[in-house]
């Protein structure tokens, strides 16, 4: 037999004084009273009439209380489980992305490389270039216009060492031509100056990275005897001994020396070593003995010169 | 409690817990406990992973940077120098080599202990002296 005592070990609304009491939902399923009571089943909003003996059955809207103790606990795990294998993932994609990060990054340099290697090789050896840039005028310039394939061998064999793990692997250098600028003054046959944009590109696996600079180049004829007076020697460093320059007008009108041999600071030596061979290297200074280009080509009495890269953000 | 009828209590069931039940209960919490640990040990692991990996590639980048800033040909063609960080320490190994006049290969090499062994982490670039 149960009394109204014992109830309250069931309901936490169970009132002795009153005939009224509250039942939990779940909590009651079977009871014998000894006298009559009345529950309020709060789920339900119903009341149930409970006359002395047997009461067959309560229905409320939630199950035992065991049933609710495993649905917490599995609601628990699931919980744990959801956001333990989410933050796994999230943990496993960062680690992934950093091995990616890391493929960026030496493409990043090797296109860097690329770029470097290929300004290099045009400033000594490459007369289809400058014979390309002396034939482009303004009228016939259609833009963008890819004139040049660089090669840079030890870029490449670079990649090749770095990405080995990937099957297909390409690297692409490319000049195009943006803008044509023609000399002021006196100019001579094919001088002139040149936006270029260089382009590199790495394609290895799935990577795939360009990267692009944009290059003042200047074709300008080497004039010794108008503006011979006007050169100076300015010493630049111990290994690049001299540089001839001409004037202010010089750089004005485009009409420049730029001449610097590695050997000696004497200006006719250093003439005669770039008329004898191609393999020099010339620097453009100002007159205020700042560099301007450090690179140049000298063929059939010109030169080419080279403004230093300036990279591009990607658009 | 004497005169409580112990029909009713065993009907609702509310003494404890049989052996059956606990043992079940034991087995979906050593189960649940044996995911939840290795799930905490793949993050420590991941972590100490994506930390060594991300100081190692900065090291790398850093010392490329400065030795272009610097110049090829005023670096020692080999240098090693040790980093002790908050929770590794890192070695970085340099190295140059001249391919013609004025090119260079710079070799960046970062080397770090992750779970025991060694792990490498090489950045290469060719620059210009």
């Amino acid at each position: 037999m149960i009394n109204a005592r014992t109830l309250n070990i069931f309901s936490r609304k169970a009132s002795a004084g009153s005939q009224v009491y509250s039942a939990l939902p779940g909590q009651l399923s079977s009871l014998t009273f000894e006298r009559a009571y009345t529950f309020q089943a709060p789920a339900g909003g119903r009341a149930y009439r409970a006359l002395p003996g047997q009461l067959s059955s309560l229905t409320f809207e939630r199950t035992g209380r065991r049933g609710s103790a495993l649905m917490m606990v599995m609601g628990i795990l699931f919980v744990i489980f959801i956001f333990g294998f989410g933050y796994s993932n999230y943990l496993q994609s960062q680690v992934h992305l950093l091995e990616r990060e890391k493929e960026y990054e030496a493409a990043s340099l090797i296109l860097r490389s690329a770029i470097t290697e290929s300004l290099y090789i045009l400033n000594y050896d490459n007369q289809i270039f400058i014979n390309k840039i002396k034939s482009i005028t303004p009228k016939d310039f259609i833009r963008p216009y890819e004139i040049y394939q660089a090669k840079a061998e030890n870029s490449r064999k670079l990649m090749e060492e770095v990405f080995k793990k990937y099957g297909s692997k390409d690297l692409g250098i490319s000049y195009e031509v943006r803008e044509v600028i023609p000399f002021k003054d006196f100019e001579r046959t094919g001088e002139k100056t040149l936006r270029m944009g260089i382009i590199a590109r790495l394609n290895a696996g799935g990577l795939n990275v360009r990267h692009e600079c944009e290059v003042l180049v200047r074709f300008a004829a080497v004039i010794f005897d108008k503006y011979e007076a006007d050169a100076r020697i300015i010493k630049v460093g111990p290994e690049r001994a001299s540089a001839m320059i001409s004037d202010v007008r010089s750089f004005n009108t485009g009409k420049y020396y730029g001449i610097c041999v590695y050997t000696g600071a004497d200006a006719k030596a250093a003439r005669e070593a770039a008329q004898k061979s191609s393999r020099f290297r010339a620097l453009l200074v100002n007159p205020a003995g700042l560099v301007m280009v450090n690179k140049a080509f000298v063929t059939e009495g010109y030169t080419l010169t080279f403004s230093p890269p300036v990279p591009i953000p990607p658009r | 409690m004497k005169h409580y009828d112990r029909r009713i209590f065993k009907k609702l069931n509310i003494f404890g817990f049989s052996l059956v039940e606990v043992i079940i209960a034991s087995a979906i919490l050593a189960m649940a406990s044996v995911s939840v640990f290795q799930l905490f040990i793949f993050a420590t692991r991941s972590t100490k992973t994506i930390y060594n990996h991300s100081t190692a590639l900065n090291l790398a980048v850093v010392s490329m940077d400065q030795i272009a800033a610097a110049g090829p040909t005023n670096c020692p063609p080999f240098s090693s120098s040790d980093y002790s960080m908050e929770r590794n320490k890192f070695k970085v190994e340099s190295k140059i080599i001249k391919l013609s006049n004025d090119l260079y290969q710079v070799e960046i090499k970062v080397i770090y202990k992750e779970t025991g062994r060694d792990v490498e982490l090489p950045l290469s670039m060719i620059m210009e002296e």
